[in-house]
């Protein structure tokens, strides 16, 4: 695998796959929105290879007024909400409530992508420590690794710790120990189980 | 029928173990594969764009 990190950028050139087409496009849309985001959970291992899919991506969004949100809505012209076809219902009853919204190509179900509002304060050091992924050249804004890995660990579902596992051993050589470590501990999880669910010796 | 449920919570977590240990195989297999070759083989499994 050929990966370069350079700051808070890493860069990344692979065949890319209908999630990735997918998560560059809902990215460009936000981004001329202004909508500052993060791209979290499983997407983050799979951009890097993990091999498994997803019916959705999860992107979290800082908090947007309701003329933002309508912009972002009609410039989503390839894609529809498959939560409601009222962009007013869509922002004041789920958006708003913290509750996801799903859009998806239009005329298709899977995959889609979840967008949520900053609701907890793991979204918000999400968005606020994100990394940037070039893929491709394509600018995408990722959860940092630390923070991946242990709330998949704290999460607690076979399939969330086999992505904390996989994210582990590919940037073992990148990630801060101690910054590990640390957030493991303030999710409340014991070091000797994480340690030995991430194969940290 | 009666199922050993011990037996078979055993069994799963001996799977989950594995799924593991395999996973470790798979990214030493993947930091020394070119990207082209890993990602067309994920694209496989997940939907080539």
């Amino acid at each position: 695998m050929k990966i370069e990190f350079q700051g808070d950028k890493i860069y990344l050139d692979r065949e890319l796959s209908r999630l990735d087409r997918m998560a560059i496009h809902f990215s460009e849309k936000l981004r001329d929105a202004g909508i500052e985001h993060v791209f979290v959970s499983g997407y983050v291992a799979i951009v890097f290879g993990r091999n498994r899919t997803s019916e959705d991506i999860d992107v979290i969004c800082e908090p947007v007024s309701q003329g933002v949100f309508e912009e972002l809505w009609l410039s989503l012209k390839e894609m529809e909400c498959i939560i409601t076809s009222d962009p007013e219902s869509a922002y004041n009853d789920y958006l708003k409530d913290g509750m996801a919204l799903r859009f998806a190509y239009r005329g298709e179900f899977i995959p889609n992508m979840e967008m949520k509002v900053v609701s907890n304060g793991v979204h918000r050091e999400a968005l606020m420590r994100r990394k940037i992924l070039l893929l491709n050249g394509h600018p995408l804004p990722i959860s940092d690794f630390e923070l991946q890995i242990a709330y998949k660990l704290f999460l607690g579902s076979e399939k969330d710790i086999e992505d904390a596992r996989f994210l582990y051993h590919l940037f073992r050589d990148k990630l801060e120990p101690d910054s590990l470590m640390g957030k493991i501990k303030e999710f409340g999880l014991s070091e000797r189980e994480a340690k030995y669910y991430l194969g940290w010796s | 029928m009666t199922y050993d449920l011990e037996e078979l919570r055993k069994e799963k977590q001996r799977n989950f173990e594995e799924r593991l240990k395999f996973i470790d195989l798979y990214v030493e297999w993947l930091k020394k594969t070119p990207n082209k070759v890993w990602s067309r083989q994920q694209n496989e499994l997940i939907g080539k764009e």
